[in-house]
Order: structure tokens, then sequence, then C-alpha cells
């Protein structure tokens, strides 16, 4: 069983296990989908990982997730709290200025040129007429 | 049926988005790593403000024609835009090489376009059966419906059924997170009301499938381009004639496996590399100089690509009529269906008909366009599949974040997006299939319903009526097929462990 099966097998276990204990005190009609869901998943979990409960081993982070990933999922989580502070125009330009600006060698002027794209978000806001998100500071888009 | 046609063809708005959308959906299938799912997430935001016809006529267009233009980096550069056209790589790229590019994508073009015109007359067949097959469906057959699709997405997980069933668990679940509608009982809202009324649609499907897909194009990136030299003959006239009549010297393997295609896509979950390969195969079976594939035979061309168009008709049908998706595109689709009002499912064909058809005949126009096009500026298309996929990332990303906000109207989604797409990240990396958490979070409201009523109206015994018992019977079926194949597998891997020891 490979670390990364073990990792999710645990984490469902736990959601399911969780959800089932949470169930039991409500009425059938909001238990019935709930319960039949966690309850056939705790069974499956057991199913995948019980009889190969002699293979786990234990491993190392690294293994599970190489420096190029962690530092993916780092920028992805740091891109999501940028929006969530600075909003879409402002949060976005952020992400593909940085994005870019790695992706085409460091160079900055090419990074700047590759996002000028996004001083279209304004005008998309206006045309469809809906407000993209502020974000928790609420600076105001350019136009 | 005819009316459809006439509302189509006679409505400026309609064609004005067909038009828009064919060229937009041949630049995601022509830039390699793009694809339909990525597609359709790119255009979601502009779904809000459309009215149900247009926004339908946009996505189907849209989707339907991505792997037509898949197939144009597959044949210059060896680079498959999207997955499916990975089968017609060895050959495609060998008649480039050998100076018959544009033959090849001229043959790749025209299979294309067959192909999705059949897979548009195969879902036109089947809406009368949809129409007809609804009425003797109800409570109890709705909840095993939804019981089937996960199992059938979970079945087709090669080497991962136990997991595809827990994703379809882990998805029945969140989708009854939120105030529940007889008691209004809160379910694992804890103290927060933006969760009262469910995870958003859009949220979960695009955390579990599109970020996962960002992360990865983000984290691996790599040189594209190292084999981007062809050698181009200047006689473009006479190989497009040539890839041409190719087809017709085909034609029978072009139906052929345009059925293939269109019947692989209507079984959940197997999707456009299944038909892709099959139909490969196919072609190589049947081919009298089989020695030749992989080589640069234009049959190892037109099969694949037949197959590849016809499966979104034939995807189409699970996906409409009873809201279960055929593949993760048709996934995607599904949901993008949502801000335009539209409910796949099987009321579909009978609430809605005139919908229905001019889905039909925007399935096929796009087609017919889309091989307009690629066959007129093929040979000058080059510049377009050198882009890299990669610097256009953020972008799509960007659209995804529009699109839940716009779809929620909730900022603390954004948190909810950024812990499933953690849990769609883990999934995809270590090979846990997502379809099925998908048909799950997408089926869970109308199952719950279904099971909730069916309790109340017929007690224990709702499973006792002839369609359900049918529908019983195919899923224990599955069910024996599942475990038998369980312990297959069981009894390999330890026959593997005794080798290794």
């Amino acid at each position: 069983m490979k670390s990364g099966d073990l990792i999710i097998s645990v984490f469902l276990f736990a959601v399911f296990g969780w959800a089932l204990a949470q169930s039991a005190s409500w009425p059938w009609e909001a238990r019935a989908l709930p319960a039949l869901a966690s309850g056939l998943g705790l069974l499956l979990v057991l199913i995948l990982v019980v009889p190969r409960i002699r293979q786990i081993r234990l491993f190392e982070f690294r293994d599970v997730l190489p420096v190029s990933d962690m530092l993916a999922l780092f920028a992805f989580l740091a891109s999501v709290a940028s929006v969530i502070l600075f909003g879409v125009f402002w949060g976005g330009l952020l992400l593909v200025l940085s994005y870019t600006y790695f992706a085409l060698g460091r160079n900055l002027p090419k990074a700047l040129m590759a996002s000028l794209p996004i001083l279209l978000l304004p005008l998309l806001e206006r045309a469809l007429q809906v407000q993209f998100f502020q974000g928790l500071f609420r600076l105001s888009s350019p136009f | 049926m005819l009316d459809a046609l006439w509302i189509f063809v006679s409505s400026p708005t309609l064609l004005l988005w067909l038009s828009i959308a064919v060229p937009i959906g041949l630049f995601f299938g022509i830039v390699p790593g793009f694809g339909g799912k990525l597609a359709i997430i790119s255009v979601m935001p502009l779904l809000f403000r459309m009215d149900p016809a247009s926004g339908i006529v946009f996505l189907i267009s849209l989707h339907a024609v991505v792997h037509t233009g898949g197939a144009l980096p597959a044949i210059l550069f060896g680079i498959p835009g999207t997955g499916p056209s990975t089968a017609m790589l060895a050959d495609g790229h060998a008649m480039a090489r050998k100076g018959e590019a544009v033959r090849a994508l001229t043959a790749s073009t025209a299979a294309s376009v067959i192909g999705g015109v059949l897979g548009a007359v195969v879902l036109a067949a089947l809406v009368p059966f949809a129409m007809t097959a609804v009425t003797w469906m109800s409570y109890p057959e709705i909840f095993f419906l939804a019981l089937f699709g996960i199992l059938f997405c979970a079945l087709l997980s090669e080497g991962a059924l136990a997991k595809g069933l827990l994703t379809g668990c882990f998805g029945l679940l969140l989708a009854t997170v939120g105030a529940e509608k007889i008691f209004g009982t809160h379910r694992f809202t804890g103290e927060h009301q933006f969760l009262w009324g469910g995870i958003d649609l859009i949220t979960a499907i695009l955390a579990i499938y599109a970020v996962p897909e960002m992360i990865e194009m983000a984290a691996a990136r790599k040189d594209d381009t190292a084999d981007a030299k062809i050698h181009q003959r200047t006689d473009v006239l006479r190989q497009q004639w040539l890839g041409l009549r190719d087809v017709l010297e085909h034609r029978w393997l072009t139906f052929r496996t345009s059925m293939i295609g269109a019947v692989i896509g209507i079984i959940p979950g197997l999707g456009g590399d299944v038909a892709s390969w099959f139909c490969y195969g196919h072609a190589a079976q049947k081919s009298k100089t089989p020695e030749k594939f992989g080589k640069g035979a234009v049959e190892g061309i037109i099969g694949p690509e037949a197959a590849n168009n016809s499966k979104e008709g034939g995807a189409l049908v699970p996906t409409l009529f009873l809201g279960i998706p055929g593949s993760s595109g048709m996934a995607v689709l599904l949901v993008a269906l949502v801000p335009l009002g539209i409910s796949p499912g099987p009321r579909l064909a009978v609430d809605q008909p005139q919908l229905v058809w001019i889905m039909v005949w925007a399935l096929a126009a796009s087609n017919i366009l889309a091989g307009l096009m690629l066959y007129l500026i093929s040979f000058r298309l080059n510049a377009i599949a050198r882009i890299r996929a990669e610097y256009l990332v953020p972008y799509v990303y960007l659209f995804v974040l529009i699109s839940i906000f716009l779809s929620s109207g909730e900022w603390r989604f954004y948190l909810v997006m950024a812990g499933l797409a953690l849990v769609g990240y883990a999934f995809k990396k270590f090979d846990w299939p997502r379809a099925p958490f998908v048909i799950g979070f997408i089926l869970g409201p109308a199952a719950e319903d279904a099971l909730v009523k069916s309790l109340g109206i017929w007690g224990g015994t709702f499973f006792a009526r002839p369609a359900s018992l049918l529908i019983i019977a195919v899923l224990t079926l599955g069910f024996v097929r599942l475990s038998r194949r369980m312990i297959r597998q069981a009894a390999q891997n330890a026959a593997r462990r005794g080798e290794i020891r």
C-alpha cells in the first residue's frame, strides 16, 4: 500500500466516522443518506486498509510530496489568500505577475507584458454587469 | 425537431454564439495541456448572463470541437493536445515527418466531422426513447439510478474499484451538507451560516477537478517545443484532396468507429481515451496492412478521431437524460448548466424538448463549422500549437475564482475551495478516481430526495417495483462483477508479493 493511499484512507475514515457519529441524533429523514454514505464508506476503508495493514511501512514525507509539488501547493494557498485579501483584480494581478515572472525565467518586463490581459477584467465586469469579489481590503479596480 | 432547427438557423444570436464558441474550443484543443474541461471552466463567468438557448449552444459547440483541434499538435509536433488524441499520435506524427502533415490533418478533420455528426445522430435517435423511459421512472428508480451511476464509475476505475466507491461515498456525504429539506436539520454546518444552503456545486466540482489540474501543470513545467520541426510540402491542395480521399476510401471504418465511439460515450465513466484506443485497435485489426500502424497508417488517424468526436454525442445521453455524466468533461459541462438554469435529469427531455433538439443541432453544426475552419487554415496553425498551456494557467485559475464567487456570492467558499482542492490534489496525485466523487456530489440531493420520498410513500418495500427490480438486478450483477474483480486483484497482488519475496 502506498503512503498516499494510507493518508487518504485515514482522512476518509476520520470524516466518515465523524459524520456517522454526528448523524446519530438526527431524525431518520435527515439521517438516511449521510448514514448510508458514511457507513458504506467506513466499511470500504476497512476493506481497503485491513488486508494490507502488514504492507504499511514508515515513510518519509518527501517520498509522498516532492519539493516541486510542495512549492506549487504553497503557491496555490498563497494565491487563494491574496485573492481573499485583495480581491479578484489586485489579487489576480499579484498571482499572474508572480507566476509569469518565475515561468518566464525571472524576466520582469516579459512578466509585465504577460500580465497585461488582466486589465480586461474590469471591462469584463462591466460587460457582464456583475461585481467580482472585491477582497477583504475592499480595493477597487483601476477603471 | 424541425422547429428547433428553424429556431437555430433563424436566430442570429445562436449562430453568433456558435461561431464564437467553435474557434475558442479549437484553440483549447490545439494548445497542448488544455482540453474540454478547462475550456468550459474558462468561459463559465460568461454564462451567468446568458439565456439558456444561447448558453447551451455556446457550451455544446465549445466542448464538441476541442478534440478536433487536439489532433493538430499531435500530428505536427507529436504532442497530444488532448488526452484522447494520444491514440493517433504515432501515425499522425509519422505522416508529418514524411511531409504529409496536411494530408494527415485533413483526414483527421474529416473523420472528426463525420464522427461528430454521427454522434449527434445517435443522440437524436435516443431523445424519443428518453422521453418514453421517463414515464416509468419514479422516486425509487431515481434513487437506484444515482447508486448505479456511482457504482458504474467505480467499476470502470481500473485497479481502483474500492477507491472509486470511497470517493463516490465522500461525494454523496458532502452533498448532504446544509439544512435538510423536511425538518431543516442543520447537517455538518457547525456554526457556519454560509453552509446552511449546502456546499456550492460549482465550488466543489472546480475544486476537485480543475484546481488540481492547474497545480499539477504549474508543478511540472516541461519543454514541449523540442520536436516542432516538420517538413511541409507546398502542394497543400493536393494533400488536402488526398486526406479527403483517405476518409472516403475508409468510409466504413469511419462509420464503424463513429458508432463504437458513440456507444462507448453512452457508458458512464469510460471517456474519450477508451473510445480512441479501442477504435485504434479496431482499425489495426481490420486493416489490410496492419504492419504500417505506428509508422504512418492513415487508418490509425481516422479510427480514433472519428470515435473521439462521436463519443461526445453518446456521452450527452446519460449526462442530459439521467443526470449521470458520461465522462469528467461531461461532469464539468453538467455543472456549467447550473448558471443557465438547466437541470439535467429524466425530466429534461419532457419539460424542455426544444432545448434538447437545439443541443443536437448545435452538436452537428459545430462539428461541421470546426471542420471547415480547420480545413481552410490547418497549415497555418503551427503558431497556436506552440503556445505552452502553463502560461495560461493563472488566467484559467482566475476564471475559476471568478466563477466560484459569481456562483456562491460568498467569499468563505474560497476557503472551502482551498480545502477541497487539497483533497482533490491528493486524489489526483495518488490515482484515486475523482469521477465517482463528482457523480456522488451531483446526484446526492436528488438521491436523498428520492430515498426519503420512496420510504415515505412505499415504506421499506419501495424497491419492489418492476423498474426498480430491473435496476437492482443490474446493480447486483455489477456488485458480483466488482467483488470477483477485487478478489482476482487481491490474488494477483498476493502472487506478485510472493514472487518478490
